[in-house]
């Protein structure tokens, strides 16, 4: 039982439903590949790029155990599907590893930038994310082109501005 | 034709037995327990005659869970063979529904005719050699005794691209591109090297999906059918008559998505899949066997791993194992004599503990103190474990409704919302030990979980 693994997802729980939204396994996919290309913590899960984005078959096991024994649980929401919630045993995962407040806070920034944005964006993002890191195209002409290749549903302008979006949130970091 | 010589001719001396005629058969078809009739052309003959294929005759699809359930000696074979048909009828059911303009538009080039048939051949030349790459006792010892990195469909890769099926592949005119089979053939989630495009996964998702893939409508039917149970019985055609290709409204991609008409035959799917996992595939004594066989192995082959030379991989059969299992149990000197009188003995190790969500809730590390607590008491040598994970099947698929619009399967269907997920862990020792030990367990248990509750 990896307590520290699950520490992370719990805290990108309550921290999404902090900023309003109503995380999704999907956020929690997202926003961990987002904070492992930002640079912002160390995520100790490996990601793949697959056409629905950046997805962790780790992270998936993990959130199936954390619901195992009731530190997350699933609640309906009619509009989107299965909602994460933080469960009975949230406590007890805190108790058994305790994150920095870095980690929380690192945490934090991501889930406030992918709130309240539609699935699609949210996948944009941290595929642009994605690309800046593990391709190293900073460029935002060439980050858009290679976005819109990946996903050619997507609008070149759209790419455009989910690039533009991204690399402000990275200069922001930087910032500090 | 020669002249002077007409098709009245031909027929009145054909008619009158003149002359012999024959015509090369190009379709062919053998008897299918499950879907009735398996159809298939001259390139997949060759290729279900070809010897990797031939192989999968000696690979028991459920491994040893014939010494629990007698009737379970189906194999890969036939298993492969009921995929392909399935493939091919997903294929045509979702291609000849009406598609939306926006999906023809993305898929503009593959739906001409030619390209089409030819994506619909390699469907189901993947969808039959998807497995070729099982070891022996098809799942029971792949993570343990394939050396790092290595897995059956990885395998299987490598039998398609170096074996005589690459030159069977590329021998008919136009010819299929091995790659493009190994692509659609082996599941995307598990590949880390290759990313395919969005009409390779659609095609790669119809033969591996989770909710409706081909391969796992045909084992769920094959499965109970041979085991003898009723659960996994369910309602293939009217499933594969409602499955449609959508835009996902999450994402924008072309996926699978089910007829409003369908989705009972779909929840069947889904509660079949929870039984037949349950009940059959996680029964505590056929995982024993799959342990036992596992020690058994490690000990006999070389390293304790099997080969990746694909050659002296596909030489090896349940047979070989088989024969050596029965050389070891026959002679008492024999270094492996025990382990072998587990499986052909019977002598397999008890159940003393079985992990269930209550202790899990109470305690999340319950089943690792109990295998620690039986190791030290026991000895770890007489001590095996078990354990799948929980895996929650979302089921997030769409569902298209009278009116065309497209909504969630969880907010039509209760039974895919509250479907129940699963999680296995076990906890065994020697049959000498059963009576001794079950109720130190039980007691150590009861005082675990009443420490947990304090902590």
């Amino acid at each position: 039982m990896n307590f520290r693994k699950h520490s992370l997802l719990l805290t990108a729980i309550e921290e999404f439903h902090s900023h309003g939204e109503m995380p999704t396994g999907i956020h929690i996919h997202k926003a961990m590949s987002f904070a492992q290309s930002m640079d912002l913590l160390e995520v100790p899960f490996a990601f793949i790029l697959y056409k629905h984005g950046p997805y962790s078959v780790d992270i998936e096991f993990e959130l199936d155990q954390m619901r195992s024994y009731s530190a997350v649980v699933a609640g309906k929401n009619p509009f989107l599907s299965q909602v994460l919630r933080v469960g009975s045993n949230g406590d007890l995962v805190r108790k058994k590893a305790p994150l920095q407040f870095c980690e929380v806070s690192g945490i934090s920034r991501v889930c406030a930038f992918l709130s309240k944005r539609s699935l699609i964006q949210v996948d944009l993002f941290a595929t642009a994310a994605w690309i800046s890191y593990h391709e190293r195209i900073s460029n935002p002409e060439q980050l858009a082109s290679r976005l819109h290749s990946l996903k050619p549903f997507i609008s070149k302008q759209d790419a455009i501005a989910g690039g533009l979006a991204v690399s402000q949130f990275d200069q922001m970091r930087l910032a500090g | 034709m020669p002249e002077g010589i007409t098709w009245a001719k031909i027929s009145t001396l054909l008619i009158n037995g003149a002359v012999s005629y024959s015509m090369a058969k190009t379709r062919h078809e053998v008897r299918d327990p499950i879907h009735g009739f398996v159809h298939f052309g001259n390139l997949e003959r060759s290729l279900i005659d070809s010897v990797p294929y031939q192989r999968l005759r000696e690979i028991h699809q459920l491994a040893m869970s014939y010494e629990v359930y007698p009737g379970a000696c189906h194999t890969r074979f036939e298993h492969c063979l009921g995929v392909m048909e399935v493939a091919g009828r997903i294929f045509d059911s979702v291609f000849t529904a009406q598609l939306s303009d926006q999906i023809r538009d993305r898929i503009s080039d593959e739906l001409q005719p030619n390209h089409l048939e030819y994506w619909r051949t390699v469907l189901r030349l993947a969808a039959l050699l998807h497995d070729i790459g099982h070891l022996p006792f098809s799942h029971a010892a792949e993570k343990a005794l394939l050396p790092e990195g290595w897995d059956h469909e990885r395998m299987t890769a490598e039998i398609l691209r170096n074996s005589e099926i690459k030159q069977i592949l590329e021998d008919p005119s136009p010819s299929v591109k091995v790659e493009d089979v190994i692509d659609v053939a082996w599941d995307f989630r598990k590949r880390k090297d290759a990313r395919l495009t969005p009409w390779k996964t659609l095609l790669n998702e119809i033969l591996t999906g989770n909710t409706f893939g081909a391969d796992r409508i045909d084992y769920l039917l094959r499965d109970s059918y041979h085991v003898g149970v009723p659960y996994g019985r369910i309602d293939p055609l009217r499933l594969i008559n409602g499955l449609r290709l959508i835009l996902d409204p999450d994402n924008g991609e072309i996926a699978l998505g089910v007829d409003k008409g369908s989705i009972h035959a779909a929840e069947a799917l889904l509660l079949a899949r929870y039984f037949m996992y349950v009940q059959v595939y996680f029964h505590d004594v056929r995982r024993i066997y799959d342990i036992h066989l596992k020690d058994f192995l490690a000990e006999v082959l070389p390293e304790g791993k099997f080969p990746t030379d694909w050659q002296a991989y596909v030489a090896i059969t349940d047979s070989e194992i088989l024969n050596n299992l029965r050389k070891s149990f026959s002679d008492p000197n024999d270094k492996l004599h025990v382990l072998a009188t587990r499986v052909v003995g019977r002598r397999h190790f008890r159940t003393v503990y079985e992990l269930v969500s209550p202790h899990k809730n109470a305690c999340p590390t319950i089943l690792g103190d109990v295998i620690k607590y039986c190791e030290e008491t026991f000895g770890a040598e007489n001590v095996r474990s078990d354990y799948y994970p929980p895996k929650s099947e979302q089921n997030l698929f769409w569902v298209i409704t009278d009116g065309g619009s497209l909504q969630r399967a969880s907010e039509i269907s209760s039974v895919v919302a509250n479907l129940p997920t699963f999680e296995v862990g076990l906890v065994f020792v020697d049959p000498n030990l059963k009576n001794e030990a079950k109720p130190k367990v039980d007691e150590f248990v009861r005082k675990r979980l009443d420490e947990a509750q304090n902590e």
